[in-house]
Order: C-alpha cells, then sequence, then structure tokens
C-alpha cells in the first residue's frame, strides 16, 4: 500500500514537473538561435555583414552597408577616420585581430550588452550567445569574418553582402560545434579562431537609424526597439503611453491588464496616410481580434478586470514615427 | 457478477485521474505562463503580413532574384573550359572571400579578353574628379570592365590590378583610394597619391593592445 502511494505521487510529480518546465522556457532566441537564412536573404541581405549578422544590428537605410567594430563607440566622428585606423590596424600595426576586438568591446558595451572571450566553440549557456571571430591579416588584404552559434549546436554566417549560409567556405559543409574550430579559417581566415559571450536580449532586433556612408557623419544611438518585436518581449503598459515605430518594419507589442471591466478602445493615434494593422490576443496567446484591412486598425473590445491582454501594432507602410498608443 | 480490480490497477487509475485534473487545472488558470501559446499570435501576424504583402503585391513571387557571383558565371559559362576556370577562380581565396569579376567576365565573354587595365594617370585623374568611392570606382569600371577582385566579409575592398602580373594596384576601400606595391617578397607598399598624405590618419581609436 505504502509502496503505491509513493508510485502515485511519483507519477503526479512527474506530470506536474513536466507542466512547470515547459511553461517556464519561453521560446527565447527564436530568430537567430535557429537557422533561419530566408530572415536575412530578402530585404536585409544588404544591409547587414559578418559583424552585423553575428551581432543582430541592421541597416534601416536604402543601399548596401556593412557594420564596422567601434561604429556605435565612435559614432561622433566620421565614419572614415575609423576605416583609416583600420588600415593602420591591417597595415603600420600590423594587429587587426586586438583592434577589432578592441572596438567590439568598445562597442558592445555602448549598447549594454556584455562580451567576454572564452576558450571553446562548445554551447553557450542559458541566456548568453556565442559568436566567433576570424582574421586574415594579410596588410592590404587584411580582413575578419564572424560566425554565430544557434542553439542547436550548429553555426551560421553572413560572409560580406551575401546570403546568411550555415556551410564552410571552402568545404561546403555543415558548420556545428564540432568542427567550427577547424572549418571557420575556411576562405583565408588563417590567423585563428576566437570565441566570444554576448550577453544581449534574445529576441529583440537593433537596427540602426540611418547608419554611416558617405553622407552622414555619425551613427545615432537611439535605436533600440523599447516594445519589443515579439510577443514574448513586450512592454507593460496600465493606459494610453506614447510610443514609436523605431524602424522599418517594427512591430510593437504590449501587455495590458484592465483594472475595470468594461468595453475599451484601443488604437493608434496615426491617422490618415498610415495603414497601421493590429492584434489582441489573450493571456493564452488566442488572438481575439485583428484586423490587416488597408485602414488604420482601432478596436472596440471588452476586456475583463484582471485578465491579461496583449496588444500588437505595426505600420504596413514602414513609417519610423512617434505615435501614441490609446487605450480608452 | 463481481468485479475484481487489482491494488495496483486502482492506483493507476487514481495517479490518472489526478494527473489529468493537475493539467485541466493548469490550463484553465490564466495567470498561468504558457509562453509557447503565445507564440501563435508572432506567427499569426506574420503570416497576416505575408497574406498582404500578396493582395498588395509586395511578394516576389516569381522566386528568388538573379543569380549572384559565381553560380552567375557558372550558369553562363557554355563550353566545360569554361565551366572548369570559373571553378578555379572560385577556389583561388588567395586575397581572401571575393570574386575574381574581371577574369571571370573574360571567360564568359562578357568582357573582352584585350581590356584595358585602370593606370596611375586614370586613378590620379578620376580621384581628382569624384569624391566618393561609388563614383570612383564606376569610373574605373568603364575603362576596365570590372575590378579584377572584388570582396571582403567585414571590410569590403575592390582591387584593380594596373599589370598582369599584379605587381601594382589600386585598392579601393570606403574610406580611400591606395596606390599598393608588391615587392618580389609579397611585401606591400603604398604609394600616395598626389592629394593624399603618406599613411591615412588614423581616428580617435587607440592603437590594439598586443
Amino acid at each position: 500500500m505504502k509502496k503505491n502511494i509513493i508510485l502515485v505521487f511519483s507519477i503526479a510529480l512527474f506530470f506536474s514537473n513536466s507542466l512547470v518546465t515547459f511553461a517556464a522556457a519561453p521560446v527565447q532566441d527564436r530568430y537567430y538561435s535557429t537557422y533561419t537564412p530566408s530572415r536575412y536573404n530578402d530585404f536585409m541581405l544588404n544591409r547587414m555583414n559578418c559583424y552585423g549578422y553575428a551581432s543582430q544590428l541592421y541597416y534601416m537605410g536604402s543601399g548596401s552597408y556593412k557594420q564596422q567594430p567601434g561604429e556605435f563607440a565612435y559614432n561622433s566622428e566620421p565614419f572614415s577616420a575609423l576605416m583609416n585606423s583600420y588600415i593602420n590596424a591591417m597595415t603600420v600595426w600590423d594587429n587587426l585581430y586586438n583592434f577589432v576586438k578592441d572596438r567590439m568591446y568598445e562597442d558592445y558595451g555602448t549598447l549594454g550588452w556584455t562580451i567576454s572571450e572564452v576558450s571553446d566553440g562548445s554551447q553557450a549557456p542559458a541566456g548568453k550567445r556565442k559568436i566567433a571571430l576570424v582574421i586574415r591579416q594579410d596588410e592590404y588584404n587584411s580582413d575578419y569574418h564572424f560566425y554565430l552559434q544557434h542553439s542547436d549546436g550548429t553555426w551560421s554566417h553572413k560572409p560580406g553582402s551575401t546570403q546568411v549560409t550555415n556551410k564552410s567556405i571552402d568545404t561546403n559543409e555543415t558548420l556545428t560545434n564540432s568542427n567550427i574550430s577547424s572549418k571557420a579559417g575556411q576562405g583565408g581566415y588563417d590567423d585563428g579562431i576566437r570565441y566570444f559571450l554576448i550577453g544581449k536580449d534574445a529576441i529583440t532586433d537593433y537596427p540602426h537609424s540611418n547608419g554611416q556612408d558617405s553622407s552622414t557623419t555619425s551613427t545615432p544611438i537611439n535605436f533600440k526597439d523599447v516594445a519589443g518585436d515579439s510577443i514574448t518581449m513586450v512592454t507593460s503598459v496600465s493606459g494610453s503611453r506614447s510610443a514609436r515605430f523605431d524602424y522599418t518594419g517594427d512591430k510593437d507589442y504590449y501587455k495590458f491588464t484592465p483594472s475595470v471591466s468594461k468595453s475599451y478602445i484601443i488604437s493608434t493615434s496615426l491617422g490618415t496616410g498610415y495603414d497601421v494593422d493590429g492584434v489582441i490576443a489573450d493571456s493564452n496567446g488566442n488572438t481575439i481580434a485583428s484586423d490587416f484591412s488597408t485602414s488604420n486598425a482601432s478596436f472596440s473590445i471588452f476586456l475583463t478586470a484582471g485578465s491579461t491582454y496583449y496588444i500588437g501594432f505595426y505600420d504596413y507602410q514602414n513609417h519610423i514615427t512617434d505615435y501614441t498608443l490609446n487605450i480608452q | 457478477m463481481k468485479f475484481h480490480f487489482s491494488k495496483t490497477f486502482v492506483f493507476f487509475i487514481v495517479a490518472g485521474l489526478f494527473c489529468l485534473s493537475t493539467t485541466a487545472y493548469a490550463l484553465g488558470n490564466s495567470n498561468a505562463p504558457f509562453p509557447w501559446k503565445l507564440h501563435q499570435v508572432d506567427e499569426f501576424v506574420d503570416q497576416q503580413i505575408h497574406e498582404k504583402d500578396i493582395r498588395e503585391g509586395r511578394v516576389n513571387l516569381k522566386g528568388p532574384e538573379a543569380e549572384q557571383g559565381y553560380s552567375y558565371y557558372l550558369k553562363k559559362a557554355v563550353t566545360a573550359e569554361q565551366k572548369s576556370k570559373i571553378k578555379e577562380l572560385e577556389m583561388d581565396k588567395s586575397l581572401g572571400l571575393g570574386e575574381w569579376k574581371r577574369e571571370a567576365m573574360r571567360i564568359i565573354g562578357e568582357l573582352k579578353m584585350d581590356s584595358p587595365r585602370v593606370t596611375r594617370a586614370d586613378a590620379e585623374e578620376i580621384i581628382g574628379k569624384y569624391k566618393d568611392e561609388t563614383s570612383i570606382k564606376d569610373a574605373f569600371n568603364l575603362i576596365a570592365g570590372a575590378p579584377d577582385w572584388e570582396g571582403g566579409s567585414g571590410i569590403s575592398r575592390s582591387i584593380y590590378f594596373m599589370d598582369d602580373e599584379r605587381k601594382e594596384a589600386i585598392y579601393v576601400f570606403s574610406n580611400g583610394v591606395y596606390h599598393v606595391v608588391n615587392d618580389q617578397n609579397g611585401k606591400q607598399t603604398m604609394v600616395p597619391f598626389e592629394r593624399d598624405g603618406s599613411l591615412p590618419k588614423p581616428g580617435t581609436t587607440a592603437q590594439p593592445g598586443n
């Protein structure tokens, strides 16, 4: 009898633990911890290079762009000055690796992320991401290249303005934790591989504002997307608030728990000239209202006090603009 | 008729009911987090935007853009010899990750075999006339057809060799144009253009530590 009771509670405990584990493990790193090249082989193709891909930074303007380690830390000086430093690191200083590393550390510090060098390409611990840096030190033919680790133990990279791939450059082999150290140097990056652990928000994408090219002299830092681009990165609101579509294609998600049960009007302040789409979901992720028409979304909906609701808005015309989230 | 259940059977039934009831309670409890379900919303939104893209004609239903790089050259190559030469170029990483453009175009017949090269005099005139690298490259390409090599993952450059032996070259980076001479040992020396100083002046970045 006693043995059977223990058995019953063991089974119950097993099932209840399974529930807890499921519920406490959000699907983080939705976009870049799984290998999803289609997300980068569209309009992003020319808006990020290997550094942009590994750091999940992309340029919002038109035309092609390659992010350079150091451009965020040295955003107040002309881009050409930073590139002059690169030429010196490639030639007279003859130490591109340390130069890139120093600038990357400065960038990540500026962006509010953590970074530390680690010894190998084993799987990053939970909450961290791992990238790898390879160098070709060859005077004016010097270059650097980055790789990004995924949660399934594979790696991918974006060589310059070409497509994201999980294959090695010369031998076209799938890159994994077990072969990254021997394959990452292909393509002439023969000056060793270094690994870095990155502490950075797992989901939110970080675009540039205007980037740096010949027509601009600085990279604005105010490009962080405050309201998350995914529903698991929502911003909690208690009512109406100021907001901003920070970049082309930005989706803003909010979490709202009403204190009063009543019919609410939920909309944005954007009017003519905009095409705001929207969605409202309940706490279980069931869509209870949506509007993806060509008019601006505005919802009149009864919400229950104490229940959590998720609200998402997105401007289909891709405006970058301030707006007010109205909850009345 | 008399039913008889073993003790083990009864306890398994009880255990099953217990698990079912705890699961039902958890699913019915609106305060319990179910983040994997919330992603339904992301997927729903992505799908709705995709369908709207199709309605609005924003999606290219014809498939991916035209092939680029070596896949383009291989497609254009007609003979086995041409294909073999293109593949050789693709494997040549002596300058790093990039593309031997001019030679590939010559192999497939898009560029004449006797196309001229950019000279130092050409370069002096062009960089005196244009200030941005895109215009400078366009002007160089009007002469040479294409850069001999173009690439770089982190740092882009276009290289125009000034001779077939590749002893001298003009490098176009995003910050400037450099005339580089390779000596017999492969050591490179920059020969400044008239408009430039001897070395590019670095920004305020610190020199790399060791």
